[in-house]
């Protein structure tokens, strides 16, 4: 029974797996080191050493991080309900991954060249509030559940500052899809003629990953650990991982919206095989990661109220002055792109 | 093979519809409307139109349904009174029962329904027969189904593709202009309720 | 032992001086960079649709072409078929191939089955 076309589709699933794993391996390592990277550069903003036992210089850490919370008792409370809370940080590690699909690497190097990218970003972004919302009440704590509201209600809120945003910068690029936004940017990197837009993007993607200053749900000295007190050995795993992972993956989007993904001036000819343009992808992710950490570093935590307060009283009349003022900018000089 | 999962996608929409009426604990249910949104959302992937599939993930799934599960987390729903009413409806089944037959002949009266359309039951009941011609042919498109079709795509018909976003923008916003407005306008509305209600006036 | 004349008096008000541009140069600044940003980007976006132009007039021209290549491979299957179905009834008597079954004399292109 085995004939040729069997064997293409068996060959087929085969090489479209492998190239998940192309992808998804080198992006769980550097969701590993980006956790070694915030413990070492906010021990330098605080002038002190990071972790340097483990490996050299301590880069061996996240692995040990790892094997100690797999080794740990799994604590259920026998109240909970236990599918829910087991799928709530699975759901949202998939929903993180997920993301990573569409991320293009090079010209035309993504695993899915969707037309309608940025759409699904949106809508993974959108999915990921469920694991957070999910986790806090199958916990059956009043502490978890407050803190997964109010994660929840930050989370959705800051979204539409997302979408906003990013609208604006589809306006410009005049595609949903990544490669696209790419290669309109060779005219000029889209921070430049949308400085502010990319200032409250950058606030919003700061509150969509409850990083500080917009993470009071999860005060680390405050309220115990927010709505995932009750989660603990691999399943705290899974929710750390969706969070390193989230903030890698918001910092290479922004790098493809506002600051030109891949490119970059031709500064000599590239005749091996070596992709330059993913590594200078990867340099802009690594700036933006740093900037992730610089926040958290200096900047006091905002209270619930004034962090509701900012995105709706203050952000989000910016946000939609600056929807009205863009696509009338571009059709008052006839520059929109058809 | 896209068929089947076709097929899938609208049986889980319609059993997660039915349990969403069934659940007894109200986050469940909006769980399983959750599930349905989702199989609907690949259902319409899968039949083309990825921009209406992805958007009801984005606008159901992700406003609607959290705008209903904010409501019922908050609310102080006691368990115990739903699960005790919930064990009074099994003396209206055969009123159940007699109007939902109703209900279904009318249905398939009308609509010409024939159990060798379903394309997963009637894979399932002629196994044998498409394990046997799976056995003897050497190609295994035996699976798939042939389409008839009456026009080939001519060179001079298609210059520019639009993608669906641009093609539903060229009828919305020139041809729908005015039913855009009169939309937008309801929803202004909608938007002002919530707000006076919930404002709090400093006395 | 205190000094004579007590300590000095310590600073506990905020001291937050107001350095740095005023609000209007900032305004100024920030829109020259962003009108500079938008002319960059008005050049991109005429020369996309310069590029976009001539896209669909190089399919234009290519009309003629693929249309001739369609039309002989049409031509080349219906006299294919017709050959097979000469080939096939030519014992049977009274039998013409090819002809038509329908009235009208327009010509139709002939169906096509696409196995997905």
């Amino acid at each position: 029974m085995i004939n040729n076309n069997l064997i293409l589709i068996i060959l087929n699933t085969l090489i479209s797996l492998i190239d998940v794993l192309l992808v998804l391996l080198p992006v769980l390592l550097s969701v590993a080191f980006m956790t070694i990277i915030e413990r070492k550069q906010l021990a330098a903003h605080q002038r002190r050493v990071g972790p340097n036992t483990v490996g050299y210089y301590g880069i061996l850490q996240p692995f040990s991080d790892a094997l100690k919370l797999i080794l740990k008792e799994t604590v259920i409370p026998s109240q909970s309900n236990k599918i829910l809370f087991y799928l709530a940080p699975v759901s949202t590690l998939i929903f993180s991954l997920l993301g990573w699909g569409i991320i293009p690497f090079g010209q035309g190097l993504t695993l899915f060249d969707f037309s309608l990218g940025i759409l699904y970003t949106l809508a993974l972004s959108s999915l990921g509030v469920y694991g957070v919302l999910f986790a806090g009440w199958s916990a059956n704590s009043k502490y978890a559940f407050l803190g997964s509201l109010r994660s929840t209600a930050a989370m959705i809120s800051y979204e539409l500052i997302l979408s906003s945003a990013i609208l604006i910068v589809i306006l410009l690029a005049g595609s949903f899809n990544f490669t696209t936004i790419i290669e309109s940017q060779e005219a000029i990197w889209f921070v430049v003629p949308l400085l502010p837009v990319f200032i409250f993007y950058f606030i919003s993607i700061l509150a969509e990953t409850s990083r500080t200053p917009f993470d009071l749900q999860e005060a680390e000295s405050e309220l115990v650990a927010g709505f995932f007190t009750e989660h603990s050995s691999i399943i705290f795993v899974f929710f750390f991982l969706a969070e390193y992972s989230s903030i890698v993956l918001f910092s290479c989007i922004t790098a493809i919206l506002f600051f030109g993904g891949y490119n970059m001036p031709e500064l000599f000819v590239n005749n091996t095989f070596i992709s330059l343009q993913a590594v200078v992808l990867g340099l802009k992710t690594c700036v933006f990661c740093f900037m992730f950490v610089w926040f958290r570093a200096t900047l006091p935590r905002l209270r619930y109220d004034q962090l509701i307060e900012f995105c709706w009283l203050n952000l989000l009349p910016v946000a939609v002055a600056f929807i009205i003022l863009v696509p009338c900018i571009l059709v008052a000089f006839d520059i929109a792109p058809y | 093979m896209k068929n089947l999962f076709i097929d899938i996608l609208a049986f889980g929409a319609l059993l997660s519809s039915v349990l969403v009426i069934t659940s007894k604990n109200p986050v469940i249910a909006v769980i399983f409307l959750i599930s349905v949104f989702i199989n609907a959302a690949g259902y319409l992937i899968l039949l083309g139109i990825g921009f209406i599939g992805i958007s009801y993930i984005i606008l159901y799934v992700g406003a609607i349904a959290v705008l209903f599960l904010f409501v019922i987390m908050l609310l102080n729903i006691r368990l115990s009174d739903l699960l005790e009413a919930g064990s009074q409806y099994t003396k209206n089944i055969p009123l159940a029962i007699a109007i939902g037959l109703l209900f279904i002949y009318e249905i398939f009266t009308i609509i010409p329904f024939r159990i060798h359309d379903v394309s997963l039951i009637s894979s399932l009941l002629n196994l044998i027969t498409n394990l046997n011609e799976l056995f003897l042919t050497s190609d295994i498109s035996t699976l798939n189904v042939v389409y008839n079709t009456i026009n080939p795509i001519l060179a001079d018909s298609t210059f520019t593709n639009f993608t669906q976003i641009q093609a539903l923008g060229q009828s919305l916003y020139t041809f729908g202009a005015f039913w855009l407005i009169i939309t937008s306008v309801i929803l202004l509305l909608a938007m002002v309720a919530p707000i006076f209600i919930t404002h709090k006036s400093n006395k | 032992m205190p000094p004579s004349g007590g300590f000095q008096q310590i600073r506990y008000k905020r001291n937050l001086p107001f350095r740095g541009p005023s609000g209007v140069v900032i305004l100024a600044g920030v829109t020259a960079f962003c009108g500079y940003g938008f002319y960059r980007i008005g050049l991109g976006n005429l020369e996309k649709r310069e590029l976009q132009r001539e896209k669909a007039w190089s399919r234009i021209h290519l009309v003629p072409l693929l249309l001739a290549e369609g039309d002989r491979d049409a031509y080349r299957r219906q006299h294919a078929a017709l050959e097979r179905e000469k080939e096939i009834m030519k014992d049977v008597p009274g039998w013409e191939a090819g002809k038509d079954v329908y009235h009208n004399p327009r010509y139709r292109p002939a169906d096509s089955i696409v196995v997905l």
